[in-house]
């Protein structure tokens, strides 16, 4: 037996080498933090949350939505991820849920788990969801997230394995993205996964703030060339982004959602959130007639349902639409904080539910004083 | 505790420590200790129907070797009724009871039964018949019942095959449970092989097959028959993958503890016909089938000649699709296959006369190809949902075959994930991965001697690492459980 002992050890020695330099760096990041703990630390200190290589968010969201039982909820794909609380009169009110709506029926499934249900839901309906040529099971249903526990052991597995962050560590120490000293150097708040380390993650209101990209030489050039990028996707026959009509389907779920939550006295807000303006003129001069067809008609058919339930929708796909611009969206499909202040102001302007929210002066002369492209407000 | 998981990687080397620590009288207890635990794992309270199965038997036996004449055959039907109508209760009950009620609905009778909707325990197919073939030996003499009911219940319970087989004889088991062996270097590496090995079927063929399978069956009413082409055939490879993958963990992790299982797969896909298919496939429950079931009836019905010869075929391939699962999907898979052999029996001079004039080599890979296909086409419906869907998968695969067929070949990735749900990149490796499993397959079919320098430490662990890299390059790591385990 001992020949065998030692046989495997040596073995096993190889293998333990590889793995020792990502389970430091893991765990000195905090990659390895367990729900609860990035959870605890959420609620007691002011804390950038991004792991880089496991993506157990929308738990997270879910559960701290449970936590902090918000009045107001921003609910959505990540394109809602720059709504931010102090926005708000009264911040401590308001959570930003982004990222925990990846298909439709994740809308409804939110709403339903929540034990206590906020009075506004500020949703955004990013367009896809009314994209025919998308499968049903990809965009409008799926097994419901939000009642699956997510265990130490399942994000030790999917942090170091599930998307390959054992390798990746490596090749993301070799390209500079972080820095062995950075680990190790104190921080002024609760740094948690390698993202974060890069000044990109969730902060505790739940809005996402997308890294040093006032301060970063080439984040301007980054985001040029992601706009870039769609423009020519759009113009790229083999996309296939958009189909010929509005998914039905997609409507049948929408009313059910809206019937439901004015069932439980939840006001929903609706928007359609900004592309870059570059991206939304692309998509309405496609010469594919199908294209321009059903981004002319959403906005109105959406419009118009949220009416029936006495809702109000807004459509907000070109930055221009509130005097914002491509210099205020930080990713083709992601707007700044900036550009969702100019929202939360239009919103301010035009509903009746969200303008006793806002300080709408303060915030205008807030905008206005800003200085950087992008933000509005400093990390915590 | 599947065997793909960490607690599995823990469990395992914590039990093979302490069984070769313990002292050889009590390893039994270890391991019926280990088993109980393993079991647990799943649903604690179910592993009170396995102590009643247990229990049914081991005391059948007794009676059974304590009798003669008709009290000892009674005993036999009582142990069989019992063990039986225990699987019958958990797992069938649900399926008669529901086509009772189709039935009744269509001739307007009044019927009221309602279902169980149980969760059937885990692998009571595989411990009842495991159970079964014991006390069906005591009653034909050629084992001696087992007084240890500690030893028995191990028999019945043995972790490593106690969900999904192999299904073991008492010859075979219980004298190595009751003589341990003490620890063999050489076992041991062969057994941490076997795991290795099963482990790359498992994570890196069968679970990224699973993931393009699945997606095309779920989108077949809008997928091109080249698509539905690629599910069935990678269907078949799937099933194999997985299966044989959990036969070499079990194999390979009782070979650890010096313990011999019987081999479950020889090469299934390189069998030249159906009937040769069966004999490498599953080989623990054909030969069950084959022992208890075919021999005996072809026995009974001896003097019916060829007709009686095919109603003990189909009748033993219907009873092994409904071995698999309380679906008419199963039963006709099982008749299906039933239906090959018996086709196969009856063309075979036919056949052999027409591939005569081609070279030996050309002849085989023919037949093993032909094989595939029909072995492919009948595991349409182990995977369809219902009767209807297998059939509805099958019309698509003959019939629509339009210009964009294998378009997925040619599109980008993108659109390869939206035709089969998987990137062309992720196809081509698991391809790889395919082929390398049938590359070592055929070495092992044709017997071909490994080159001494293929044998040196250097060569055999570069490959070892090689493997682990697959996995934890190409591992999905949610857990996908292995299919066998819901019989």
């Amino acid at each position: 037996m001992a020949r065998f002992i030692k046989t495997l050890a040596l073995f096993v020695l190889p293998l333990a080498v590889v793995f020792s330099f990502p389970v430091v760096v893991f765990i000195k990041s905090g990659e390895l933090y367990s729900l609860p703990e990035v959870e605890h630390l959420a609620n007691t200190t002011p804390v950038l949350f991004g792991a880089a290589y496991s993506n157990f968010l929308q738990e997270y969201k879910f559960e701290m939505t449970q936590m902090r039982r918000p009045q107001v909820l921003a609910l959505g794909s990540s394109r809602v991820g720059a709504f931010n609380s102090r926005f708000f009169k009264h911040p401590e009110t308001f959570y930003n849920a982004t990222g925990d709506v990846l298909a439709f029926s994740d809308f409804q499934n939110y709403v339903d788990g929540l034990s206590q249900k906020p009075s506004i839901i500020i949703v955004g309906m990013d367009q896809y969801f009314f994209n025919p040529a998308r499968p049903i099971d990809d965009i409008l249903e799926r097994p419901n997230p939000f009642t699956t526990h997510v265990s130490a052991q399942d994000i030790v597995i999917e942090g170091m394995f599930g998307q390959g962050g054992w390798w990746r560590v490596y090749s993301d120490y070799a390209q500079g993205k972080f820095t062995l000293g950075e680990l190790f150097a104190p921080r002024h708040m609760s740094t948690i996964g390698l993202r974060a380390y890069a000044g990109d993650g969730h902060v505790n209101d739940g809005s996402h703030y997308p890294g040093n990209i006032d301060t970063d030489p080439q984040a301007e050039q980054h985001i040029t060339d992601t706009i870039a990028a769609l423009v020519a996707s759009i113009n790229d026959t083999d996309g296939a982004e958009y189909g010929p009509s509005i998914t039905p389907h997609a409507l049948v779920q929408l009313r059910a959602l809206l019937h439901d939550c004015q069932e439980k006295g939840i006001v929903v807000v609706g928007f359609l959130p900004p592309f870059a303006h570059a991206a939304y003129q692309a998509l309405l001069a496609h010469p594919n007639a199908p294209y321009a067809k059903t981004f002319k008609t959403l906005p109105g058919v959406l419009a118009s349902i949220y009416r029936e339930y006495g809702f109000g929708f807004y459509d907000y796909s070109d930055p221009a639409f509130v005097s914002g611009s491509d210099k205020e969206m930080v990713e083709s499909k992601h707007g700044s904080e900036k550009l969702y202040a100019r929202i939360v102001l239009d919103m301010a302007r035009r509903s009746g539910v969200i303008a006793p929210l806002v300080d709408a002066p303060m915030l205008q002369k807030q905008l206005k004083a800003a200085t950087s492209s992008y933000m509005l407000y400093s990390l915590q | 505790m599947t065997f793909i998981s960490l607690s599995f990687m823990i469990f395992l080397p914590l039990v093979v420590a302490a069984y070769f620590i313990c002292p050889t009288r009590w390893r039994w207890a270890l391991l019926l200790a280990a088993s109980c635990y393993f079991y647990m794992a799943f649903v604690p309270a179910y592993i009170l129907v396995l102590f009643a199965l247990i229990a049914i038997d081991y005391i059948g036996a007794l009676l059974i070797e304590r009798s003669e004449g008709r009290s000892r055959t009674m005993y036999l039907v009582l142990c069989i009724v019992g063990s039986v109508g225990l699987l019958f209760f958990f797992k069938y009950f649900d399926f008669f009871n529901g086509n009772v009620a189709a039935l009744a609905h269509l001739l307007d009778w009044n019927y009221s039964i309602p279902a169980l909707k149980l969760l059937w325990p885990l692998g009571l197919s595989f411990h009842t018949f495991q159970s079964l073939s014991y006390v069906i030996e005591v009653y034909r003499g050629t084992y001696k019942a087992e007084r240890h009911l500690g030893v028995y219940a191990l028999y019945v319970m043995f972790f490593p095959q106690l969900v999904a087989g192999p299904i073991e004889r008492p010859a075979q088991l219980i004298p190595q449970l009751k003589n341990p062996r003490s620890f063999d270097y050489s076992n041991a590496v062969e057994g941490l092989q076997m795991i290795l090995w099963g482990f790359f079927k498992k994570v890196v063929i069968a679970d990224n097959l699973g993931v393009m399978v699945d997606f095309i069956y779920a989108h077949s009413a809008t997928a091109d028959g080249s698509v539905i082409a690629l599910a069935v055939a990678a269907f078949a490879v799937q099933l194999y993958a997985d299966f044989s993958a959990y036969s070499d963990i079990a194999i390979g992790s009782a070979k650890m503890l010096g313990i011999d299982l019987v081999q479950n797969f020889r090469q299934p896909f390189f069998s030249r016909s159906v009937a040769e298919f069966w004999r490498r496939w599953h080989i623990s429950l054909s030969s069950w089938f084959r022992d208890y079931v075919y021999t005996p009836l072809l026995w009974q019905w001896r003097a019916g000649g060829r007709i009686a010869e095919f109603a003990v075929i189909m009748i033993t391939f219907v009873l092994v699709g409904f071995w698999h699962g309380p679906a008419w999907t199963f039963i006709v898979m099982g008749a299906i296959f039933g239906t090959y052999i018996a086709l196969g029996s009856l063309t075979k001079r036919i056949r052999d006369a027409l591939l005569r004039p081609f070279p030996q080599l050309l002849r085989s890979w023919w037949q093993v190809l032909i094989t595939y296909c029909l072995v492919a086409v009948a595991f349409v419906f182990f995977r369809a949902p219902s009767l209807g869907a297998a059939l509805d998968l099958l019309h698509t695969l003959v019939t629509r075959w339009g210009s964009g067929a294998f378009a997925f070949l040619r599109c980008s990735d993108y659109c390869s994930v939206y035709a089969i749900g998987i990137g062309r990149k992720e196809l081509l490796a698991v391809g790889v991965a395919v082929l390398a499993l049938f590359i070592y397959e055929y070495i092992q079919q044709v017997g071909i001697t490994v080159p001494a320098w293929l044998d040196r430490r250097l060569v055999r662990w570069s490959a070892y690492y090689a493997l682990i890299l697959c996995m934890l390059l190409m591992a999905h790591f949610i857990p996908r459980t292995f299919i066998y385990f819901q019989f």
